[in-house]
């Protein structure tokens, strides 16, 4: 399984996002690539699930509304963890 | 022995690219990561940084002839401020050691600052490596200049004011923003000081319960979101005005047999890809760096609040953020031809990085502090002083001067121009000239 953090440019909020969801992801016992991309390239890497912030949703093409996931935030832990556990749950069986 | 010594230093930690290899797998070998992470996390960095210099070369194949024929035909210098490209033609120059020094050394003293200091509000960490390496290299460009430092001096001392502003200035921002960000996070981005003006001009002009967040406005603009979207229209409306500036004959010597204003506006998307490369070797590098930065400070510094890029902030207010944008490109626009009419020596021209990073973080406490009208008027006077300083900084730039590129953002101006003038004013008096 893929999973693929979106920010403006890919380089800062995203990175801070993947090596949360590494964590969250480890604590779960579960195993999964994560990788962080900037928003614009969004069409040509494909991903599993996509996770971005509110403040980007409108930027996310039509055909990956259904699997991404949209935080108000990419740095509080706990909050991250609400969102994603029952979809990463039910992505990785 | 010494041609053993010699081939390690002038063959091997001379280069930039080894150098930061090895760097990165002592920070995740001390991790006691796995054998194929370490092998991950120094390949990435090797390779992102060679791609950093292969972006320099094609932005600069595309800027460079424009630029100097601006400069030739009609006598001034013109600069476009943004960052990446200003570091990335410093990194494919000899100075590209000394700048991972720095920026390593200046990393290890602020992370000792943060631990030494006893106050809540500087237990920061700066996690934002890119940009913690461009003021590596814009101190490692200016000072040479300004006072006439080199060698390991100039890494020190590099090192040393980085540190004082990676630890003193996040404070600034855990304080103001406190009230929206939560004791979660503070800004990294060159912005702090910008973020703090934003709060005073949003008090003074605005009005705090006019709240952005209640405006509604057209969905068609989140397009510029998309920094290549953006920056492709941007640079190809700087090449035309370049072009329509200096006139059809001089350009058709450089588009040959092709339309000149077709040629001008392939120019402009070509630099854009250059950037778009350049920004894929600096997420490749910096995925490997900040994870091994984290972990030391981890371990040193636990719960110090992470310094972040100025997009983790743009949620709290994203509609401040895009008003906040909106008026930097007009204070953009209106230093450009201000410039242009006083027959400035240095035309600024709309840099990217002000309008867009700049921009948003300004519109953010713009609008925290006097709503949207506070988002507008932070925005523009931002903007506008971010862009005249550059007036100023770009002669500082040494090996960087007449590249047509520059330094770019809002502490540049407020935090470091005043020090540096002020450095060249007191250092003959002190003796260090």
């Amino acid at each position: 399984m893929k999973i693929l953090c979106l920010c403006g440019m890919g380089l800062g909020s995203s990175l801070i996002a993947k090596m949360n969801i590494d964590e969250i992801l480890k604590e779960m016992n579960l195993r999964a690539t994560v990788e962080t991309c900037d928003v614009g390239s969004i069409r040509s890497e494909k991903a599993d699930l996509y996770v971005t912030t509110r403040e980007l949703a409108a930027n996310i093409p039509a055909e990956n509304a259904a699997k991404t996931v949209i935080l108000t935030n990419f740095v509080k832990k706990d909050e991250i963890r609400k969102a994603m556990e029952p979809v990463l749950r039910q992505y990785i069986k | 022995m010494k041609e053993i010594l010699d081939f390690i230093i002038f063959q091997l930690l001379d280069k930039a690219t080894v150098f930061l290899g090895i760097v990165a797998f002592i920070g995740l070998w001390v991790q006691k990561k796995s054998w194929s992470e370490i092998v991950d996390g120094v390949i990435k960095t090797v390779i992102g940084l060679l791609i950093i210099v292969i972006g320099a070369g094609t932005l600069l194949g595309s800027l460079g002839p424009v630029i100097n024929i601006l400069n030739s035909s009609l006598g001034v210098k013109g600069v476009v401020p943004a960052n990446e490209a200003a570091f990335s033609v410093a990194m494919a120059t000899p100075m590209a050691n000394n700048i991972t020094m720095t920026f390593l050394l200046g990393f290890g003293i602020h992370l000792l600052m943060v631990f030494l200091l006893p106050w809540k509000i500087f237990k920061n960490v700066y996690l934002t490596a890119h940009m913690m390496l461009f003021l590596s290299t814009f101190l490692n460009l200016s000072l040479p200049v300004v006072i006439g430092l080199s060698g390991t001096p100039l890494i020190v001392v590099s090192a040393f004011l980085c540190a004082l502003y990676w630890t003193l200035t996040p404070g600034i921002t855990r304080v103001i923003g406190r009230e929206f960000l939560g004791d979660d996070l503070t800004l990294g981005h060159h912005q702090q000081a910008g973020a703090y003006l934003a709060s005073r001009v949003g008090k003074y002009f605005g009005d705090k319960s006019q709240d952005a967040e209640d405006l509604e406005l057209p969905p068609s603009l989140a397009i510029f979101r998309d920094n290549t979207i953006s920056m492709t229209i941007l640079m190809a409306l700087i090449f035309l005005g370049i072009g329509i500036a200096v006139g059809q004959p001089a350009i058709a010597k450089l588009s040959g047999k092709n339309n000149w204003i077709i040629w001008l506006v392939l120019n402009g998307f070509q630099f854009t890809a250059g950037i778009v490369v350049l920004l894929s070797g600096v997420r490749m590098f910096i995925g490997s760096i900040v994870p091994a930065f984290k972990g030391i400070s981890n371990k040193i510094i636990p719960g110090a609040v992470p310094a972040l890029d100025s997009p983790a902030i743009y949620p709290y207010s994203p509609v401040g953020a895009m008003i906040g944008f909106v008026s930097s490109v007009v204070a953009a626009l209106v230093v450009m031809v201000l410039l242009i009419v006083v027959k400035s020596p240095i035309i600024v021209f709309p840099s990217p990085i002000i309008m867009f990073f700049d921009g948003c973080a300004i519109g953010v406490f713009g609008n925290k502090y006097g709503g949207w009208k506070g988002a507008m008027y932070a925005g523009f006077i931002s903007s506008f002083l971010a862009h005249i300083g550059c007036v100023f900084l770009y002669p500082l730039m040494g090996p960087v001067y007449g590249s047509g590129l520059m330094f770019s953002n809002i502490d540049f101006t407020l935090i470091w121009l005043p020090f540096l003038y002020l450095l060249k004013l007191i250092a003959p008096m002190l003796g260090l000239v």
